[in-house]
């Protein structure tokens, strides 16, 4: 190959930016360094630490150069290292003036924000006369070390045995040029190491975190969640002892949540300040103890388990602290910066998760409290409207003069029981516990059921009502008595929309193989595209509406759907009309559907039949609402029964050893002695006498009621043909 | 001040002398671009574009501090760019006439200080050379 010919001049006019010539003078050339640049440049090129190979860097340099000293200085954000070399003889003053030299090169060098503190005056580069005089004839090359678009990192220097010329200058720029280049790629190397290691151990410290935050969802209570949180976090820290203590609404003291590896020494309380985990609650900061036997008033417990070493971390919520976690160590030992990073960012999570549960068990008490006001308003609701409706019985209904009043007077009290029962269901289906009895039943019976009960309503509003059913009927597995509820819901909605002329459609039909869909279709107004994600809420309610109900209708209506393995839908289209659609599951092919017109009619059979068998039956009615009470006892003597009343358990218990009743009918919630206290007390004399409970309670407490005292129940108002039957059944089994 | 650093005023005010003779900013600056550029090419030779810039950078950032008004200098792979200044019409000959012998001056102080004065001799001459700017007076009469 043929070697690059140096010797030719550089071409003496080369344009200049701008158009400008400059005037160039060639500069003589030593080829003899070639040789020696070319065995630098090999040894750079492969070099992957300078530590290791500037012996054989500068034993080349020296073949060339009779040298006194040379300095490399090489200082990046990581770095900040100098090489030196002497030649025999040199003193180390000397020497360490050949590094002031170099160093004071670099500050000047260097640009302001790579080395800041290295930036020296320029007085301190060209010093004065007395500096001067100490150089003496000493000559320094100082060559940056620098590679495109940055500040210098570092310098060259070289000092010669003999005055350098301008070979050797230009041999010493390309050596710079060289070294240069080397220190760069091993700069970047070592950032990419840096680089990679910190992407790793962020890697692993995500992964830690991870493991932690899974603990954390695995446990079903708060409790289990911090059990799981510390076993993981004492795991991945290598501790014996995990502890999450938190802050008393005193804010004050400390208290033990939960740990691991400690013995329950009863010792469970830290004032903040004071101790360890007090000291990290009171700087709110994240702390290491090396050694918790110089700490005083470290929790007692800490020390008798022998902890020595503790890293705690301080827990915010919403920018409150909630308490500590910390992990100790029965041997003394140090963290890591990751792994207090690790922790702090644990402390923040199981901060949240405390939070979080704090706020469910908040909104449980207030569920819990608010299902509570509602079971007692809805008690106390229903026995004046018992009353009212009861007493409506009384007024003779064939007098023309009282035909509209009464009705009115109905009509209010069975709209106001609607509304109290909307909230109880409501209730129940948020809670989880709506009672569902599924019984396999005709789809057009249902229907026809549903239809019958809106006809007067139809009537009124001059709507037509069409059913469009299968040739072959559809049996459903679902509770009766809920399917009718949704079933009217969605019918006096649609009642309600759909204007004079207008018709509304029901239709049932299978959907897929295991489920068949109920369809209310109006051609009502329509509901707007923005409304339709909402219409399932609770509360909402069309803006036409003058809002006559709670706006919980639709959601009762979901509710019962889903509560039988269902869904609900709703199309609609603005000025056309509206859809309203539930699923119920098919039932299964050998269960036979309950007839339920048929079994109505045999009751009624066997109620009449019952009737004969009445009179002289004793009855005795407990009940504290006497406007209720006289009501009921009329009617029931109406009935040929034998009436007899008491307005409170006390009054009632020596009736019934006076009175001898065949049954006993007692309201639930009385005040002093209770409905189900005194069933208790009379069974105490006359274990197998029939009790009928009358409440305006929610299912799950009759359900309890019923089943401890082995009682029937009636829910209020009372239906007094209902009420009559299940006097009947109670005598029929006595018999 | 060093005996080198005297020799740098003396060569850079005579060429001053003869390059001021011209009496506007715009002719200052043209010789002062054309003295750079000499400058400039002849430690290239030597040194390279790369550690010739790192010279330059930071000669022009301590002029800039004392000379504000040469904070629109800008250096590059290829020299000195005096566009940016020449833009400036609002420049008075004297603000330029001092600040340009000390970015000279401090260019071959520094430069000299780093390489043992092995250069300085002939960045003098180069200097020292620069032919008389076009349009001075001293060419109008001869």
């Amino acid at each position: 190959m043929k070697k690059p010919d140096l010797h030719t001049p550089t071409s003496e006019r080369i344009p200049a930016e701008g158009g400008r010539n400059r005037r160039l003078t060639p500069v003589p050339r030593n080829y003899g360094r070639l040789e020696q640049l070319y065995e630098i440049q090999t040894v750079l090129a492969r070099s992957t630490s300078i530590e290791q190979d500037n012996g054989e860097f500068l034993s080349i340099m020296t073949r060339g150069l009779r040298l006194r000293t040379v300095v490399l200085l090489d200082t990046t954000a990581e770095l900040d290292r100098t090489f030196t070399w002497a030649a025999l003889g040199i003193g180390s003053a000397e020497i360490e003036h050949a590094r002031d030299e170099a160093r004071k090169a670099l500050g000047y060098l260097a640009r302001a924000s790579a080395a800041p503190a290295a930036v020296v005056r320029r007085s301190e580069l060209l010093p004065g006369g007395a500096v001067e005089q100490k150089i003496g004839d000493r000559a320094f090359v100082t060559l940056p070390l620098v590679v495109a678009h940055s500040g210098a990192f570092g310098v060259l220097q070289i000092e010669g045995a003999a005055a350098l010329d301008e070979r050797d200058l230009l041999f010493i720029s390309a050596v710079a040029n060289q070294l240069a280049i080397a220190l760069d790629r091993q700069h970047t190397k070592l950032q990419l190491e840096a680089a990679r290691a910190e992407a790793e151990e962020a890697s692993r410290s995500l992964r830690d975190l991870q493991a932690i935050s899974k603990a954390a969802l695995e446990g079903s209570t708060l409790d289990e969640s911090l059990t799981a949180v510390l076993r993981a976090l004492s795991a991945t820290f290598g501790t014996d002892v995990a502890a999450v203590l938190l802050m008393k609404e005193d804010g004050k003291t400390l208290w033990r949540r939960a740990s691991i590896g400690l013995e329950d020494t009863g010792d469970t309380e830290v004032l903040v300040g004071s101790g360890a985990a007090g000291r990290i609650a009171a700087t709110r900061s994240v702390m290491f103890f090396d050694d918790l036997d110089e700490i005083e008033g470290v929790n007692p417990a800490l020390l008798k388990g022998g902890i020595r070493s503790l890293l705690g971390a301080p827990m915010f919520a919403r920018n409150s602290l909630v308490g500590v976690v910390h992990v100790a160590s029965r041997v003394a030992r140090g963290f890591t910066h990751d792994e207090l990073q690790l922790l702090q960012l644990v402390a923040d999570r199981i901060g949240t998760i405390i939070d979080n549960a704090t706020l469910y068990e908040q909104a449980l008490s207030a569920i819990a409290s608010r299902d509570a006001v509602m079971g007692f308003v809805s008690h106390d609701l229903r026995n004046p409207l018992n009353a009212i409706l009861l007493s409506t019985r009384l007024l003779p209904a064939d007098d023309p003069r009282f035909a509209k009043p009464v009705a009115i007077i109905k009509r209010s009290a069975e709209r106001m029981l609607r509304m109290i029962d909307d909230l109880l269901n409501v209730g129940s289906i948020e809670a989880g516990r709506l009672s569902i009895e599924t019984h396999p039943e005709e789809s057009r019976s249902l229907i026809a059921e549903a239809v019958e009960a809106m006809q007067p309503a139809v009537s009124e509003k001059s709507v037509r009502l069409k059913t469009r059913l299968p040739a072959q009927d559809i049996v459903v597995a679902c509770d009766r008595g809920r399917i009718m509820q949704v079933l009217t819901n969605l019918l006096t909605n649609a009642i309600k929309f759909t204007p004079e002329c207008g018709s509304i459609t029901i239709t049932v039909a299978r959907s897929g193989t295991e489920h068949a869909r109920f369809s209310v279709e109006d051609t009502g107004c329509g509901i707007p595209e923005e409304d339709l994600p909402h219409v399932f809420d609770r509360y909402w309610q069309a803006k036409k509406t003058s809002r006559l109900g709670t706006g919980l209708g639709l959601a009762i209506t979901k509710g019962i759907a889903e509560a039988h393995g269902g869904t609900v839908s709703v199309e609609s289209r603005v000025g056309l009309g509206t859809t309203f659609s539930f699923t119920l599951p098919l039932a299964r092919a050998a269960a036979a559907p309950s007839a339920h017109v048929d079994a109505q009619f045999s009751e009624h059979q066997a109620s009449l039949h019952r009737a004969g068998h009445r009179t002289g039956h004793r009855v005795l009615v407990v009940d504290d609402e006497p406007n209720a009470l006289a009501a009921l006892a009329f009617l029931l003597k109406e009935e040929g029964f034998v009436v007899e009343t008491a307005t409170d358990g006390c009054h009632a218990l020596p009736k019934v050893l006076e009175f001898r009743p065949d049954v006993l009918i007692v309201d639930v919630e009385m005040p002093g002695l209770k409905g189900p206290d005194l069933v208790r007390k009379v069974r105490e004399d006359r274990p197998e006498l029939p009790v009928i409970l009358m409440t305006g309670h929610s299912d799950h407490v009759i359900a309890t009621a019923q089943m401890e005292l082995r009682a029937s129940h009636i829910r209020k108002p009372i239906e007094i043909a209902e009420l009559v039957s299940a006097i009947d059944r109670a005598l029929e089994k006595e018999r | 001040m060093t005996g080198c650093e005297s020799k740098h005023h003396v060569v850079v005010n005579g060429w001053l002398q003869r390059a001021a003779n011209g009496d506007t900013t715009e002719a200052l600056i043209g010789a002062f671009e054309d003295a750079f550029a000499a400058l400039w090419d002849r430690s290239h030779l030597t040194l390279g574009e790369t550690t010739l810039t790192a010279i330059v950078e930071r000669v022009l950032h301590v002029a800039t501090k004392q000379f504000p008004q040469l904070g629109s200098l800008k250096v590059s792979a290829s020299g000195l760019n005096c566009h940016e200044l020449r833009a400036h019409t609002d420049l008075r000959l004297d603000q330029i006439a001092e600040g340009i012998p000390f970015v000279l001056v401090e260019f071959l102080t520094v430069l000299g200080k780093l390489t043992a004065e092995i250069l300085t001799p002939a960045l003098h001459a180069e200097l020292s050379n620069q032919p008389i700017p076009k349009g001075s007076r001293e060419e109008e009469n001869p």
